[in-house]
Formats: C-alpha cells, structure tokens, sequence
C-alpha cells in the first residue's frame, strides 16, 4: 500500500520537476519579451475599442449536457457486461427498459429542439 | 546555447507578413518563394514586407500592424520612389522590380543573429493600467466584473438577433490588413458571440485617396479599352485572375498545399491540362460545394454590370456576348441559379474552364478596342451595401467565406466594371 503511494507520489514530483524544466528551457531560448501592441487580439490594424472579455450564450450548451449524459450511460453499461454474463437474460432486459427510458428522454429533448444548433 | 538555435532560425524560411499596397509588381508570386513564409498573422512572423504604396488611411493600421510584430522584427519596403511613411524609411528598401524575398531573407537572418536591431514599436507603447475595481483589493464595481480591464472599457450589451437574451455585443473593425479578407478592404461588424448582428463595409482606400492601381495580371483588361489585344492574351489573363480568387478561398479553407498549387498554376503560364488537373483535385477537395445557400444575392439585388456575381445569380450579363470578337468563337454566357456561395465558386470554375475553350477556338484572333471590356475584376464600391446585407446574421466564419466569394479587388479603378453594353 506505501510503496504504491510513494510511487504515485515519484510520479507527482517528476511531471511536476519536468513542466518546470520545460518553462525553464521555454524561458532561456526564447525570452519573452511582448509588448502591449503584441498582446492585444489583431483584427487587422485598428486598435481594439472594448475588453475582449464578453459574454455571449453557449448555444452548445443543451447538446453538450445531452452528451454528457448519455456518456455516463455507456459508462454505466461496462459494469453491466460483467453482471450479464453471471444473470444473462434478466439483465439484457432491465438494460432494455434503461436505454428505452432514456431515448424517450432523448425524443422529448428533440421535441423541444435542444439538438438544433441556432 | 542559443547560438546554434539562432542560426537554425536563421537559415529556415522567413516568416513574413504582407501589406499589400499599390505595386507594378506581382505580390502574389511573393508566397510560392521557397526562401519566404508567408504567415496569416503578425504574431508570426519575423518580417513585414511593405508591397508597393499605401495610400493616407492604410498607413496607422500599417504602424499598427508593425508593432504586432515580435522581436526581433524588421521591415522590407518594395517599391519605387520613397516609403509613404516616415518608419520605412529605415527599412531595408527592394525596387519593385528587384527581388523582395532575397532582401526578406537578408533582414530576417540580421534581426534573429542580433546584427540588425530590432525595430522599435512605430506608435507610443502604454503600459495598460491594471484592472483595478472600487474595492480596497481591486474588487468590485459596476458591470460584469468592475472596473474599467486594463484602459479598455467592457463591451456594450444588446438583445441578441436571435433570442432577445441581453448579452454583450462586440463592435470591431476587422482589415485592412487582416489576412481572411481581401488586402486593403475594412468592415465594421458588431459580433453577438460569433454571429454577425450588423456589417458595413468601409470604402476602397486606394480609389478614395487616388492610388488605384493596376495588378500586372489584369493588365491585358486595361490595355483592351485603347488598344488591340488577342483575345487568347484576355482569355489567359481571365484564368489567371480566376485561379488567384480560387487560391484565396482555398487557403480559407485550411487547404494550402492546393492553393498554392493554383496560385503556381495562375501565376506561371502553364498548359490547359495542368489548369483541368488543377480543377479537378479543387473538385475532389469539396471546397467549391461549400456555403449552400450562405449569404444569396438575388439577381435584382445582383442586377447589371456585376461580372461573375451576377452571373453567379442567374442574370446573364456578359459584354462579350456583344463583342464581335467572340461572335465566331460561339461565345455564350455561362450562369448559376443559385447566387449564394457556392455557386459564386462554381461559377468561378466554370467560367476558367470556358476561357480555356476560347483560348483554343481563338487562335490568333485579336480583339479590336470599343465595345466594353468583360473585366473579371469587381471594385468594392459596386456592391457595398448589397453584400453586407447578405454578411448579417451569419457567423463569422461563413462571413468570412462569404466575402471571399465576391472576390473584392480593392485598388482597382473604378471604371474597370461598366454594365454589359454600356460603353
């Protein structure tokens, strides 16, 4: 149990030793010397007028939820393969109803057009 | 260390970035050199190279556009007669004639081994006021986040076209020298997240200040109005202008070994097979089926005098169809139904692929000077509002497309375009 800590924890200190090495290297070839006019977004030789900082709306948003959820169901459905095999029928059945129940979720979703994009 | 990464550096090919101004000289023949690399923003490159005059209103975003530039940076002005601007006059200087890739090359290879300073920023450099709230720890205010971030207000807020939800909406002038969009040419857009909300499109600087210019390969267009000229000389002269617009819609699309591939093809004179071969691979790719049903003109908005748009849009206005020069070669015009971007591209192709069958059914036929000229070349101020109707409510990536597709030849004089049969 300690000896896999202490792996884990070589492991930690390593990536950890390694980014700062490489911000080092990144640092030493190449020194960063940006100016104001080199930071601010190009649109093509006007200055900026606003913040670019903005909020507009995630119109994935909807979809996105949409996906993480059935993504969560196909990870629920690596565990049920192991216990099908041990209940065979029955759990091919009770997985039917849960995928059943989630495409009427899915149905109701487009019906009210959260897959359409604009 | 650094030494030997310098020289590295030193001997790849120059990163460069184009101001495309009013030059003799063929600029886009610039981006086949193997010695350059002609990069789509500032940020990456090592060089600016000046092409040619810039009239008044282009020389502060030139400045500007010098200053986005990292260091090490130099300049390279091409032309003849003195820079238009003070900060050139430092630059290292090419005729226009001369050969600007060698000259890019050479300031490339100073400023990355130190033996030429790097430029100093043209404009005066700020330090920006950190972002500072009304609170004792830099916290709070009015608005989204408070304060005013770095000396630059927050956006503006507005219903937003599509659901009425009150968002921030972003008024930004993209160009002129923007590299998605046709050198020389501005637009004000106000951006609701990506979509275009409202686009106006700024006038053509080159013919405001008059500085407008001929590009070496539209010439035999020009020189047909006085003079006699082949009609195979128009006919190759239209391809090649066809093929450049080609490459720039290519190179929007991510696919530049191709539009390098056609910008050789325009600019070098080549064989008809080469030209099909060339059509054939744009096919295979599927960029001239893209943007079905973006940003339609219709043909009354179209109307005459518009060249390959309005034909794009169905209205069959070619001042070939009355020049007797063509009348034995069987010339009819070619038309889409469509007017939306694809089918400007598809009229595109179309249209090189019927210049080609000219070229062979002219032979040594010659052209005599006063019926009006088919000049493929479309100036900005034809068609300013029209086209940023059509930008509104797009997204800003389809917008870009679509401005592409009118193909804008900024600089050009005003009267290269007259409606068909209109001396």
């Amino acid at each position: 149990m300690l000896s896999s800590l202490a792996a884990a924890l070589f492991v930690f200190l390593a990536a950890a030793l390694a980014v700062l090495v490489y911000r080092w290297l990144d640092g030493a070839v190449s020194p960063n010397t940006q100016e104001e006019p080199q930071l601010v977004p190009f649109t093509g030789g006007h200055e900026p007028a606003a913040h670019a900082w903005s909020r507009f709306h995630v119109r994935y948003y909807a979809m996105a939820v949409l996906f993480l959820a059935f993504d969560m169901e196909m990870v629920f459905m690596y565990p049920w393969a192991v216990v099908y095999v041990r209940e065979g029928l029955t759990a091919l059945v009770e997985m039917l109803m849960f995928i059943v129940i989630l495409l009427v979720g899915v149905l109701y979703a487009w019906r009210e057009n959260a897959l359409s994009w604009q | 260390m650094t030494n030997p990464l310098r020289h590295l550096a030193a001997g790849a090919p120059a990163p460069t970035y184009l101001l495309r101004g009013a030059l003799d000289a063929d600029a886009d023949a610039v981006r086949l050199d193997p010695r350059l690399r002609v990069v789509d923003s500032p940020r990456h490159a090592t060089v600016l190279l000046v092409a040619g005059r810039l009239p008044d209103p282009l020389l502060t975003p030139a400045a500007l556009t010098h200053d986005a530039l990292p260091h090490p940076r130099a300049s390279v002005w091409w032309g003849d007669g003195d820079p238009p601007a003070r900060w050139l006059r430092e630059a290292v200087r090419v005729p226009a004639d001369g050969d600007p890739a060698a000259a890019v090359c050479d300031a490339h290879a100073q400023a990355v081994l130190g033996r030429r300073p790097s430029e100093p920023a043209v404009g005066t450099v700020v330090d920006r006021a950190a972002w500072d709230g009304v609170g004792p720890y830099g916290h709070g205010g009015s608005g989204m986040t408070g304060g005013t971030p770095y000396g630059r207000s927050l956006p503006d807020r507005d219903d937003d076209p599509r659901d009425g939800l009150t968002l921030d909406v972003l008024r930004v002038t993209v160009g002129p020298f923007f590299s998605a969009l046709p050198p020389g040419l501005s637009i004000d857009v106000r951006l609701y997240g990506d979509l275009v909300g409202a686009c106006e499109l700024h006038e053509d600087p080159f013919a405001t200040s008059g500085l407008s210019f001929v590009a070496p390969h539209a010439e035999p267009f020009e020189r047909a109005r006085t003079e006699r000229v082949a009609v195979a000389n128009l006919e190759q002269a239209r391809i090649s202008h066809h093929l450049r617009a080609l490459a720039r819609t290519l190179r929007l699309h991510g696919l530049h070994a191709l539009s390098d591939r056609a910008l050789r093809v325009a600019v070098a004179p080549t064989s008809s097979r080469s030209v099909e071969r060339l059509l054939r691979l744009v096919a295979a790719s599927g960029a001239p089926r893209a943007g079905a049903g973006t940003a339609v003109l219709t043909a009354e908005a179209a109307g005459l005098g518009l060249g390959v748009v309005a034909r794009a849009s169905g209205v069959a206005d070619d001042a070939r169809e009355h020049d007797p020069a063509y009348a034995p070669l069987g010339f009819e015009p070619v038309t889409q139904r469509r007017g939306d971007v694809r089918a400007r591209t598809q009229q595109r192709v179309a249209e090189i692929r019927q210049s080609l069958r000219l070229c062979q059914a002219a032979g040594d036929a010659v052209r005599e000077p006063g019926p009006p000229v088919e000049d493929p070349r479309l100036p900005v101020d034809a068609l300013r509002e029209p086209v940023a109707e059509t930008l509104a409510g797009l997204e800003w990536g389809d917008a870009v497309l679509a401005l592409d597709s009118f193909d804008f030849a900024v600089g050009t004089p005003r009267a290269a375009r007259a409606p068909a049969g209109v001396p």
